[in-house]
């Protein structure tokens, strides 16, 4: 009994982990333009499809680096082109625009590289490793190893330096930060940059443990990071972090123990309505 | 029409030059008018069937196989001659997997593309949608491999090439108990209605033969990590055999399984007759046990011609759903020969009085009360990367649908 336990946490706790890395690039652009980046989702299918490609011509760490970068240009156009020159209008007006982006992506990848799912093999061999009765894959450690120290990093650029001390000031007031002598335009091409990175990233390692890309592979992303954004107080990384790992773990639990009640995005979202009922600002909001 | 945009946009027009070419675009729509109505009226030199599939979204690359296959079918007739001296002509809208537009097109099809019949690339939900206006409409509809009994039940208009979902859970539970022996059995299954039409006539039939089913679940059709599930199954002692009532892209499952231990034989059903779950699952895939009704391996040389052609039109291996979506449109075909006519009504009445017809998703002895497919169904299991035959169930108690 205590194997299953600790083979759920694992599981979960990879789920979680996936959740985060997507989740984080959505705070922070919501923390500076006040956007519901679901377009991001896009990015994250997209970082996986970079990757395979890239996969033709290079080794698997290669391929993924390259693809972190290329999504994160596509993440600066997105902001450049379709968010800077809106952000006077409503708020659906960005939030439409972003979801018809997102829709432009998955069929455009459809089209670029075919409606069936592609398989994504690496020349890191898939070994289990069984201790104490719970089984692990290089797979699962290989999404571990990348995402909790990028989540690391992320966590001390933004906490110790200058560009992340901006970039908390801009989440915190736009108009006062600037006063201060921040640039906005250089914050918010920083946050897409690294939002969109390590989707990209996430992506590639997703279509590595689950062996396939497919072009709608953001349609559940979508949704999850939404969650876990609403669910960390919008706009804070810690929360996006905490949120994240309580969604994987949780999901994980409770299919494993009460079979399948309703589908993982309805439970994210009754999880996200009694938060809000009971905490309206999230787990770790400051009130925005 | 550019230039004279542009030319109204600058305002460097002159009055002579406006009224110069007010005059020209005048003679110009009448001289299209009469050119237009001087023209006789022809008599149709092709026959109509109309076609659809999803070929966006989620379910494309299935909406793909068929519609490839359908446009093979109607050049392998054509190139035989054609039905009743004409060619065959294949109206084709894509339906997204939404109802609501399988409707729409079902309508246009019949009144503004005027189809003397039509075929069903799509799945349950379309089908089922579009069924209904064909069925009120008197034009026939033949569906490939839509699984859900409602699209043909009390529709004289509605056939079904395909098999029928009750049959395949109930052949899926007849080889789990009767030949690989397991008396113990897990099953997962796909929460559509696919997936829960499957997993409960399985479970009906293991439960006859006297085996029991330990656990069973459901999954959502988009989840790609079914670790919580498969921990739990692991757990089981002394399991026989996990069915799994899934797609193709749900690969991971059989991927997760035997990754997280799991040595127990796999069956599933026509949903896993891809060649991508093979590329896609890898060696995971190895030793699956598939229900299906395409016989890679048949001798017969129409199956044969049609893997080979396909191959070369699509450059991809076809899987039952292509298959499916190529009988629907040859039987057809051999129902307007049979008719002698195009009067939707005749053609009708020769579908469901067609009776031993050769197609490559194997024999198909005629259709039942309910116009459902009655044919052997065929078990393929995954050998070095490749599907080949298990097994053949011809048991009439088995196969012949329920209605």
């Amino acid at each position: 009994m205590g194997a299953v336990i600790l083979q759920l946490l694992l599981e979960g706790l990879i789920l979680g982990f996936i959740y985060v890395a997507l989740s984080i690039g959505l705070t922070l652009i919501y923390g500076v333009l006040r956007i519901l980046h679901i377009a991001h989702a896009g990015i994250y299918a997209l970082g996986a499809f970079f990757a395979l490609t890239f996969h033709y011509f290079f080794n698997i760490w290669i391929s993924i680096i390259l693809a972190a970068l290329l999504a994160a240009l596509i993440g600066i156009l997105i902001e450049r082109f379709a968010y800077l020159p809106i952000l006077d209008k409503p708020p659906y007006v960005p939030l439409v625009i972003s979801i018809a982006l997102y829709i432009l992506i998955s069929e455009l990848s459809a089209n670029i590289w075919g409606q069936y799912p592609k398989g994504f093999y690496t020349e890191i061999p898939s070994i289990r490793y069984d201790l104490f009765g719970i089984s692990v894959t290089t797979y699962q450690l290989l999404v571990l190893a990348i995402i909790a120290p990028l989540i690391l990093i992320l966590w001390l650029i933004i906490n110790k330096t200058k560009i992340g001390l901006a970039s908390r000031a801009l989440t915190q007031d736009i108009e006062v930060a600037q006063i201060m002598g921040i640039s906005p335009k250089k914050v918010i091409d920083f946050n897409f940059f690294i939002g969109s990175a390590l989707a990209g990233v996430c992506g590639a390692l997703v279509g590595i443990y689950y062996a396939q890309v497919y072009p709608y592979m953001g349609d559940i992303a979508a949704y999850k990071a939404l969650v876990v954004l609403v669910l960390g107080g919008l706009g804070s990384v810690i929360g996006a972090l905490v949120g994240g790992l309580i969604l994987g773990i949780s999901e994980t639990f409770l299919i494993a123990y009460f079979g399948y009640l309703l589908p993982r995005e309805a439970f994210a979202f009754i999880i996200m309505i009694l938060l809000l009922l009971f905490r309206p600002k999230g787990l770790f909001g400051r009130g925005m | 029409m550019v230039i004279f945009m542009k030319l109204l946009s600058k305002r460097a027009i002159t009055k002579v030059q406006s009224i110069l070419l007010t005059i020209i675009v005048i003679i110009g729509i009448v001289g299209v008018y009469y050119y237009s109505i001087s023209q006789p009226t022809q008599l149709p030199q092709t026959i109509k069937i109309g076609f659809f599939a999803p070929l966006t979204g989620p379910a494309s690359a299935d909406g793909y196989a068929a519609l490839n296959a359908a446009l093979l079918a109607v050049s392998h007739i054509n190139a035989k001659g054609g039905v009743l001296g004409k060619n065959l002509e294949l109206v084709y809208y894509d339906d997204a997997l939404n109802p609501d537009q399988a409707i729409a097109i079902a309508r246009k099809l019949i009144s503004d593309d005027k189809v003397v019949a039509a075929v069903s690339g799509s799945y349950s939900g379309t089908t089922l949608a579009a069924s209904i206006v064909f069925n009120s409409s008197g034009i026939p509809l033949v569906s490939s491999y839509a699984v859900h009994p409602d699209i043909t039940k009390n529709k004289p208009w509605v056939f079904r090439v395909g098999m029928l979902g009750e049959v395949e859970g109930k052949v899926a539970g007849y080889i789990a108990v009767s030949k690989l022996g397991a008396r113990r059995i897990a099953v997962l299954y796909d929460d559509i209605p696919f997936g829960q039409t499957l997993a409960s006539s399985f479970k009906a039939e293991v439960e006859s033969l006297g085996a029991n089913v330990v656990y069973y679940d459901k999954f959502s059709d988009k989840e790609r990590d079914f670790t919580a599930w498969l921990t739990q199954i692991k757990a089981i002692p002394n399991l026989d055999l996990l069915a799994i009532f899934g797609y193709y892209y749900h690969s991971a499952v059989l991927v997760q399984a035997r990754n997280l231990g799991i040595t127990v034989p796999i069956i599933g059903a026509e949903g896993f007759d891809s060649p991508k779950l093979i590329e896609l699952a890898g060696k995971a895939a190895e030793g699956v046990y598939i229900v299906t009704d395409l016989d890679r391996d048949s001798k017969s040389p129409i199956v044969q011609k049609f893997l080979a052609d396909y191959k070369n039109r699509t450059g991809i291996e076809a899987d039952m759903v292509a298959a499916s979506a190529y009988d629907a449109v040859t039987i057809l075909a051999k129902a307007i020969e049979n008719a002698g006519s195009i009067d939707p009504q005749a053609i009708k009445n020769a579908l469901s009085k067609i009776q031993n017809f050769e197609g490559v998703t194997g024999l198909i002895q005629g259709f039942t009360a309910q116009r459902n497919a009655i044919k052997n169904i065929v078990v393929q299991v995954v050998q070095n990367g490749k599907f080949h035959f298990y097994a053949e169930v011809t048991d009439p108690k088995i196969i012949t649908p329920p209605y």
